[in-house]
């Protein structure tokens, strides 16, 4: 395996193959009202539902918000969730809906706004990334920054389904087996989602390149 | 060819001759890059790499998005899941006095509702909805009696998700969404997205939309059904009440049907959109438009679970 380390093999804990059952295990018990195995869903999944918010929205305190928004939804809704779909599948559907909504109003408030107060390119600060290791280098800390802002760049362009595939595989590490049955679809349909999705994605990785 | 982490090579995947059957090997290049590539495929993808100088540019490129991916992917903060649970417990909390009441005195249990979920999650449910207007509830309910009916005209209803997450008409088509309108909502509406183009679908328009307005004020309200016809539209739309108990004057014209008041369908949206997070309603602008039309129309899309 040339680029997941085994320390990236221990993080993926969304790509037991268990999943879908241990979910369904989960929803059941806290749309019962059993907190303790919500909060178990929501650590499972906050990195995914943080980064979908944060590809969708491109900055980190709206995402950090929406996180905690679409749990909050999840909560609610659980008692009219129906088992015959997959939680992964509902929560997509979620995360989706409330990034949408988000977007809207944002736009609505930017629309109302006079134009004249708005300042010609909003700063977006990049959040930290995954993996903090202090660097002493400032040119590294400079290129890993600009690689942020380019990859967040490209993946906010994206269409949200090719979105969340790539957050599921690439940056989640999740297998090809999990995202099939979270899905609802054949392996092969994903393989070849996901491959477009990341000709896709370089595609505009190109881009955000050729426009810097 | 070395690079940094940092480093897109797509700078020199552009500069070389472009490889005749690099579609064939793309794939492959993944599955390889992936560490998913069986023996036979990784020793291929190797002899290729070694004689083309595109594709070995391309796997560069590949493993420089991957390990970008992984390594810039921003990380939440520790404490959000504390964060929503504690806002969950607080909730909890508030509800807490409701529960009480819904215990089985005898037993201490929480009293099931008529679908078998605990009272105590159907309370706070119903609470949501209430904290909208009471007319949303109003009209919630009038569409867990609209589905029985749309779909047999009789038997009993299951729970209102299943309702608003199958409203299948008689000629098994889904119904795709409820239009409302009115002026109030004009500045809280930006989606340019046409009457009839239903999320993941392009649809032409309103061949077969019921048209109603609002003859007061001239907002329009469209409610639109898939296979609904004129007489069971009427025969719903006159069960549904407004918030002060009264029903909705429903007077069918030639191409549609006047409706009032318009503050009923206004009011049930959030509440709508609360209940049901899953089911993607939403408002968004109407750029085409039927020719009796006379105002800027929305429409709340509620989208096949």
């Amino acid at each position: 395996m040339l680029f997941m380390t085994e320390k990236d093999a221990a993080d993926d804990v969304l790509s037991e193959p268990d999943t879908a059952d241990e979910d369904a295990a989960l929803v059941r018990s806290a749309a019962a009202g059993n907190t303790h195995a919500f909060e178990q869903l929501t650590r499972k999944y906050e990195r995914l539902v943080f980064r979908s918010a944060f590809y969708a929205v491109g900055h980190e305190e709206d995402a950090a918000d929406l996180t905690q928004e679409i749990l909050l939804r999840v909560w609610h809704g659980l008692p009219s969730f129906r088992g015959n779909a997959r939680f992964l599948t509902w929560l997509t559907r979620i995360i989706r809906n409330t990034c949408a909504d988000h977007l809207r109003k944002k736009r609505r408030t930017v629309q109302t706004e006079s134009l004249s107060a708005m300042p010609d390119e909003e700063e977006i600060p990049i959040p930290e990334p995954a993996d903090p290791a202090p660097e002493s280098d400032p040119h590294a800390v400079y290129e890993k920054q600009e690689t942020a802002g380019r990859v967040r760049d490209a993946l906010q362009a994206m269409p949200e389904e090719y979105r969340i595939l790539i957050l599921m595989r690439d940056v989640e590490g999740m297998t090809y087996e999990t995202i099939a049955g979270a899905l609802g679809c054949e392996i092969g349909t994903v393989k070849s989602r996901l491959h477009r999705a990341r000709a896709l994605l370089r595609s505009h990785l190109a881009s955000c390149e050729g426009a810097d | 060819m070395k690079h940094t982490q940092q480093q897109n090579p797509t700078t020199e995947l552009r500069r070389t001759q472009r490889c005749p059957r690099s579609s064939e090997w793309e794939p492959l290049l993944y599955d390889y890059a992936e560490g998913l590539a069986d023996e036979q495929t990784r020793a291929a993808v190797e002899g290729h790499l070694a004689s083309c100088a595109y594709c070995t540019a391309a796997m560069e490129d590949i493993r420089w998005m991957i390990s970008a991916l992984k390594s810039t992917a921003p990380e939440p903060r520790e404490d959000l899941t504390k964060k929503v649970m504690a806002r969950i417990r607080t909730e909890e909390e508030e509800n807490g006095r409701v529960i009480a009441e819904a215990l089985d005195a005898r037993t201490g249990r929480i009293l099931p509702d008529r679908t078998g979920t605990p009272l105590g999650r159907s309370v706070r449910r119903v609470s949501r909805m209430l904290g909208g207007v009471a007319a949303a509830l109003v009209l919630v309910i009038g569409l867990v009696y609209l589905v029985p009916l749309l779909r047999s005209g009789s038997g009993a209803a299951s729970s209102p998700s299943d309702i608003l997450g199958e409203m299948q008409t008689d000629d098994g088509s889904f119904a795709d969404g409820v239009f409302v309108g009115g002026r109030d909502e004009t500045e809280a509406v930006t989606d340019a997205v046409g009457i009839g183009a239903v999320q993941g679908s392009k649809e032409p328009a309103v061949s077969d939309t019921v048209l109603i307005e609002t003859p007061a004020d001239g907002m329009p309200v469209i409610l639109r059904i898939k296979g609904l016809s004129a007489e069971r539209l009427q025969a719903v739309l006159s069960g549904l009440l407004t918030a002060d108990g009264a029903p909705l004057v429903v007077t069918q014209t030639d191409d549609g049907y006047l409706v009032s008041p318009l503050s009923a369908f206004e009011s049930a949206h959030e509440a709508l959109r609360a209940a049901y997070p899953e089911l993607g309603i939403e408002i968004v602008r109407a750029q085409t438009r039927p020719a009796s039309y006379t105002d800027d129309a929305f429409y709340i899309q509620i989208s096949e679970p």
